[in-house]
């Protein structure tokens, strides 16, 4: 594995209050992150991936501190993120930026990409202004664009243009890491390949820490050097995106067979998952993904699994692991 | 005998940038249990083809301009040209033999109406049926899509749902009046992947035990190769290539379906990260479209021809639609 870690996250719990009614009384929380421990090491990729509501965007905005965790501890370059005061935030937010899904609204339309790309140096009080020209052009430069397009306004662009945008904003102060939430969700199939090719291609030149962020576990095995699963605040499954092939948690796997593959005459054998995702509001007790899990056992509703590591960097959350396939094993066709 | 066969279609939209042809000279026919997989990047005027079939376009500012859509319910029967009927005529026909399934469940249910109002609308408007027997109607509907404990849910509103229920319900609405036809446009895009299965799963069995023709519109190849039997890719407001499903798949003509199939990233276990295979350049918009081919500016095979005549459906006498001057 490339590096030491640079993030570390320690038992991070985070819950919302559900608020209900004409008076918001709260009626119980939504458990978003649920007791995750996570490491990211330095200039490596780790895909994040899971449903809609598992807390995978919550996850992201608690390393970057837009939200506060509950308890737990989230250490950047080993200094407690959750004990800073703001003053000391300021200066590790240069450290750390983010790239969001929605390149139509995450881009003022009122300023031109130039005054997007130049606001971080000026909140940071970087450089002269001659220095902040020359880098919004080398920040254009670097993510493919002409320099000239500084001027323009960000209806003037494509889709996979502004994301291209997004990326030279987090660029511009040279952070150590990148969270890309959903980077290429809202990109069509041919643009989005750009844009990742793009984001790898500077992580390699810069040495940059990625947090990927993704629903969608084709682009996130792409791209990734490490994996997680997430499943309702929880982490199930991490393992080397290269061994994809032995991933086992039976999510994992729901996950696989449920993605359609774009080969006609391949025939897979298919776990539909009944029903929909527990309420965040009301956890399941024992592990959080027995109620749909095929092999669930009576100890499975009592007993919460433990991620351990079954193999290096191989870590798993379930009773039964031992007896469960592999995917490849499981689904052939995954392996070519 | 296709149920439905589409001669020509065109539809124009007047915008501030002139006037543009989302859906230029489509043709295609459907059978009845046959899946046809409609499928394309955004602007490539997919969606806008469902709507010109439905007669749904908003006029203004959009206008059918040409063309026929010819239904015919048997065999023996005379077909009826949507585009010929009266408003009034097509509201007859909206629901009873083409109906239609829309991308966003939240959006397109009504939300101060009960699933059950929604879906039993259209028994009363079509069948005249008194309360009773539409409320029996409507639970056997709600159980066929699978939401479970019908009796309860029958009074439930959008918001008590989740996004697969809500589809479920929609798939109900649609499938009230025993529709021939079922276009179904992105219906599984905003759901999650596994309720995606779900859902596919569902209108895979719905159609085999109902016998309908499906038309499934898809920007999603993965989806294309699961559902459908035949397969046209639109770019530009054309339908640049069709065939069955396995020869798109396995021996794509047209560069552009060439070029996406291998832009799609495919799951598999592979020793490192690798860079993705990607199409250089952006659809064009409508507006400003060249002259000749539309994806002449991003096509490997380009030459002088392609940028002077317009491609006619087969020119290389291929057998079947491929939209290129120099497919091999």
């Amino acid at each position: 594995m490339p590096g030491n870690p640079l993030v570390q996250l320690e038992q991070v719990i985070k819950t919302f209050p559900l608020r209900k009614g004409w008076f918001e009384k709260e009626k119980g929380n939504v458990h978003a992150v649920n007791g995750v421990d996570l490491e990211i090491f330095s200039g490596e990729t780790l895909g994040l991936v899971g449903e809609s509501g598992c807390g995978k965007s919550t996850l992201g905005s608690l390393i970057l501190r837009l939200l506060k965790v509950d308890s737990g501890a989230i250490r950047l370059d080993g200094r407690d993120l959750t004990e800073l005061n703001r003053k000391e935030l300021f200066a590790l937010r240069r450290q750390m930026q983010v790239i969001f899904q929605d390149p139509y609204a995450s881009l003022n339309p009122r300023m031109t990409i130039g005054e997007t790309l130049c606001e971080p140096l000026i909140i940071h009080r970087l450089g002269s202004k001659q220095d902040r020209e020359a880098r919004v052009d080398e920040l254009l430069r670097l993510v493919g664009l002409s320099p000239d397009v500084g001027s323009r306004y960000p209806h003037e662009f494509s889709g996979g243009q502004r994301q291209r945008i997004g990326i030279a904003r987090a660029l511009a102060l040279n952070p150590k890491l990148i969270i890309a939430d959903e980077p290429v969700s809202s990109l069509d199939v041919s643009i989005r390949g750009e844009v990742l090719n793009l984001l790898m291609s500077l992580q390699e030149r810069f040495g940059l820490t990625l947090l990927f962020i993704s629903h969608d576990l084709t682009v996130v095995q792409h791209v990734s050097h490490r994996i997680a699963v997430m499943y309702l605040g929880k982490i199930m499954e991490i393992f080397p995106a290269r061994e994809f092939g032995s991933a086992r948690h039976p999510y994992t796997h729901a996950l696989v067979s449920a993605i359609p593959i774009p080969k006609p005459e391949h025939q897979k054998k298919r776990i539909i998952l009944q029903g929909d995702v527990p309420s965040p509001v009301h956890l399941p007790k024992g592990c959080v993904f027995h109620p749909r899990c095929p092999y669930a056992e009576p100890r499975c509703r009592e007993e919460e699994p433990k991620l351990v590591s079954i193999n290096g960097g191989h870590k798993v959350a379930c009773h039964y692991i031992a007896k469960m396939p592999t995917v490849a094993e499981y689904f052939p066709g995954a392996s070519t | 005998m296709p149920i439905l066969s589409v001669e020509k279609l065109q539809t124009q939209l007047a915008t501030s940038e002139g006037l543009i042809t989302p859906v230029d000279e489509v043709s295609l026919s459907l059978k009845r249990g046959e899946t046809l997989g409609v499928v394309g990047e955004s602007g490539s005027g997919k969606s806008m083809l469902a709507l010109s079939l439905m007669r749904l376009i908003p006029n203004p500012p959009g206008r059918i301009v040409g063309g026929k859509v010819l239904y015919r319910h048997d065999e023996a029967d005379d077909p009826i040209d949507f585009l010929k009927l009266s408003d009034e005529g097509m509201r007859k026909r909206r629901g009873k033999n083409i109906a239609m399934i829309f991308q966003e469940p939240m959006t397109s249910l009504n939300p101060l109406y009960t699933i059950g109002d929604q879906i039993g609308e259209a028994l009363a408007i079509h069948d005249g049926k008194d309360r009773s027997s539409i409320r029996g109607r409507t639970l056997e509907l709600i159980d066929l899509v699978g939401i479970p404990d019908p009796k309860h849910r029958i009074d439930a509103y959008p918001h008590e749902l989740s996004g697969g229920m809500r589809q479920r319900a929609m798939i109900a609405m649609a499938l009230s009046c025993n529709p021939d036809i079922l276009i179904a446009d992105e219906p599984t895009t905003a759901l999650d992947v596994t309720i995606q299965a779900q859902i596919l799963e569902l209108m895979q069995r719905l159609q085999r035990e109902l016998h309908m023709a499906m038309m499934f519109i898809t920007h999603d190849f993965g989806v294309v190769a699961e559902i459908a039997d035949r397969v046209m890719v639109m770019y530009a407001g054309q339908v640049v290539e069709s065939g069955t499903t396995k020869e798109i798949f396995s021996n794509p003509k047209h560069p552009y379906t060439q070029a996406l199939l291998s832009a799609v990233p495919v799951l598999e276990v592979r020793p490192d990260r690798m860079k993705l295979t990607t199409i250089p350049g952006t659809v064009p918009p409508l507006s400003k479209l060249p002259q000749g081919c539309h994806f002449q500016d991003r096509c490997p095979k380009v030459q002088q021809k392609c940028r002077k005549e317009e491609v006619p459906e087969d020119p290389c006498g291929i057998g079947r639609l491929v939209r290129c001057f120099y497919a091999r």
